[in-house]
């Protein structure tokens, strides 16, 4: 038997083995050293990172290059996804800094984990198989899985961490046994391979049930529609910094993957996605966007806002044959401002806590910040008005393209679904202004004070935060380089 | 396949490959139930307290075995899973080792190493302390 050596381009596969070897350098330093070392695997996490987002970047992304013969596949699309999720694990490792409730010894393992999970999302957006795909995504939703629970004193991150394992592992099953159906109809894993042979099979059936089996799957780990419910309480529960984490990443991973596998199959299964995809984006927005009025929990409001927002993502995916470079660019630019926002958000709860320790859970817990910490209620402020997609900020931009990609595909209903749904947003988003500067706190309250010191934990979470209000506004008003940025970041179609 | 199946198999025609598959899976539970069936109509049957006690390799069982077990020996299940998957992934490696030469050896080495973290890392954490 001749072994046939792989194709591999290393340059542009660099990103790949710096992050698994770094991610490992942090877990193993941090068993193998003693004390005082918290500081030190924060820096050796930041500047793991930062050697892999430069490698990243040294590469082009100009035309697609394959290796290992379709598991990793790097063109425009993976690049700026990879810059998407390695700035959402930089602000969020950022971010754990200030978080006092780690155990002994438990921060280590969780920045190892962070970087496990960024590693497991890269490669589910820089693969075209199958089975890297599902590998890709156990990465990731198994590291969720135990960062959910990082704080074993914490019942309710039990909870969130018992559900999230329990429900993901169920959806996780329908993807692989739509992965089979898929590989028995067309006999190959590969999306390039399933083109060809599509037309060869005699199962063509088998092959769109278990295509439809794939996207529940995915469509879990976005929190679509249907599959929606363990958003809230996973949310909620999980400590807001791997809130923050999961809010971003995962759904960029399992969109990546749905973008190529909707590209590979859109020649042959004429629009009966497209319609399928238009009723989920429709019904996922208007359920996220209804829900989240009712919440009184800052977290779950906030849970069922990035639902709404992955329905306005949606939006992208059901463009993609009619619009092409427009659908694909819309989505990374939504999703690049999207990370800012919705981090940011997450950020100011963080940061807003009281003197106890304690967050504050309650959106009426919010009430008299802006009048007490200003700085952390306009930051605040900012981001909802962005959340809102309203002028000057980035949320504006970004909606602005993914309705001109729906409307300039036909897609008119559905773009008069998601303006109106997101006047319904402005509700809930407004709310939480409305308390923070109309509303006063007690008397007691008013005393906490921040006192803020450079390299103390605080100032890196502050640095994160100036980062997200500063890219928030930035991109609303100078949007044109992000958008060419992320309308030149094709999407290779073999 | 013979002619008079096949009449019943034209609508699942995919499922052809599959046929030796279940015609094999029937064999194993008739086996298994004729088996039983004559060993129930042909053994002698006297039960003492010693026949009808747990077999646990010839020595007397101590106590029921439906209690706790202590956490760690799910621990070492987890241990015990990570040296199980690494052999068999050994196995076929050595058999081919000739043709999967220098890349197959560097892959090894590398999916051991990997193996190797996470050894290292529950040692650290104390996963091997019975006390």
């Amino acid at each position: 038997m001749e072994f046939v050596f792989p194709a591999i381009f290393w340059k542009s596969f660099l990103p790949v083995p710096i992050l698994t070897f770094g991610a490992v350098l942090v877990l193993l330093f941090d068993v193998f050293t003693s004390e005082k070392k918290r500081q030190t695997t924060f820096w050796l996490s930041i500047i793991v990172l930062l050697f892999t987002l430069v490698s990243c970047l040294l590469s082009e992304g100009e035309s697609s290059e394959i290796s290992f013969g379709g598991m990793y596949l790097f063109d425009g699309f993976t690049r700026s996804l990879f810059v998407i999720i390695l700035f959402s694990s930089f602000i969020v490792v950022l971010m754990s800094s200030v978080e006092r409730r780690f155990e002994q010894n438990s921060y280590g393992d969780f920045l190892g984990l962070i970087l496990f999970a960024t590693l497991g999302m890269m490669l589910m957006v820089s693969t075209r198989n199958l089975v890297m795909i599902f590998i890709a995504l156990e990465i990731f939703s198994l590291s969720l899985y135990v960062l959910a629970g990082i704080f074993r004193s914490s019942s309710i991150g039990n909870e969130a961490s018992l559900k999230y394992f329990l429900l993901g592992s169920f959806a996780s099953g329908f993807l692989l046994f739509g992965i089979a159906l898929i590989y028995g109809s067309t006999g190959s894993t590969d999306l390039f391979d399933i083109i060809k042979f599509y037309e060869l099979s005699t199962q063509k059936l088998v092959f769109f049930l278990g295509l439809s089996l794939v996207i529940v799957g995915l469509g879990f780990k976005i929190g679509a529609f249907p599959f929606y419910m363990w958003t809230p309480d996973v949310y909620q529960g999980s400590p807001t910094v791997v809130t923050a984490f999961m809010s971003v990443g995962p759904k960029a991973a399992a969109f990546a993957a749905l973008f190529r596998i909707l590209i590979s199959t859109s020649n042959f299964s004429g629009n009966k996605l497209e319609m399928m995809f238009w009723i989920m984006a429709a019904l996922t927005m208007t359920a996220g966007n209804l829900i989240a009025i009712w919440q009184n929990n800052i977290k779950r409001m906030l849970a069922y806002s990035s639902i709404a927002h992955a329905g306005y993502l949606l939006i992208a995916l059901v463009t993609i044959k009619q619009a092409g470079p427009l659908s694909t660019g819309s989505f990374l630019f939504y999703l690049l401002v999207y990370s800012f926002m919705n981090i940011g958000a997450f950020l100011v709860v963080t940061l807003a806590i009281k003197e106890d320790g304690s967050e504050r859970i309650l959106i009426d817990d919010f009430s008299g910040l802006g009048l007490n910490r200003s700085g952390l209620a306009i930051s605040m402020a900012i981001f909802m008005v962005g959340l809102a997609g309203i002028p000057p900020t980035g949320g504006f931009v970004a909606k602005f393209y993914i309705f001109s990609a729906a409307i300039k595909s036909g897609f008119i209903w559905l773009s008069v679904i998601a303006v109106l749904n997101s006047v319904i947003s402005v509700f809930y988003y407004f709310r939480i202004i409305v308390v923070m500067y109309m509303k006063d706190m007690s008397e007691d309250e008013k005393k906490e004070q921040f006192r803020f010191v450079w390299g103390s934990g605080l100032s890196y979470a502050v640095i994160a935060l100036v980062i997200c209000v500063v890219g928030t506004l930035g991109m609303g008003i100078f949007p044109s380089f992000f958008v060419d940025f992320a309308l030149n970041s094709s999407i290779s179609l073999n | 396949m013979p002619e008079f199946l096949s009449v019943f198999f034209r609508d699942y025609q995919f499922i052809n490959g599959y046929l030796p598959i279940f015609i094999f899976v029937v064999f194993a539970f008739a086996f298994a139930g004729v088996t039983l069936l004559v060993a129930l109509l042909i053994r002698p049957n006297n039960p003492d307290p010693e026949k009808l006690s747990a077999y646990e390799c010839g020595s007397p069982p101590l106590m029921e075995a439906n209690e706790r077990f202590s956490v760690r020996f799910y621990l070492l299940g987890i241990l015990f899973l990570l040296f199980d998957v690494e052999a068999m992934f050994l196995f076929p490696w050595a058999v081919k080792y000739d043709a999967l030469g220098l890349f197959g050896f560097v892959e090894m080495m590398l999916f051991i190493l990997v193996l190797l973290v996470g050894y290292f890392y529950a040692w650290k954490k104390g996963a091997l302390e019975w006390a």
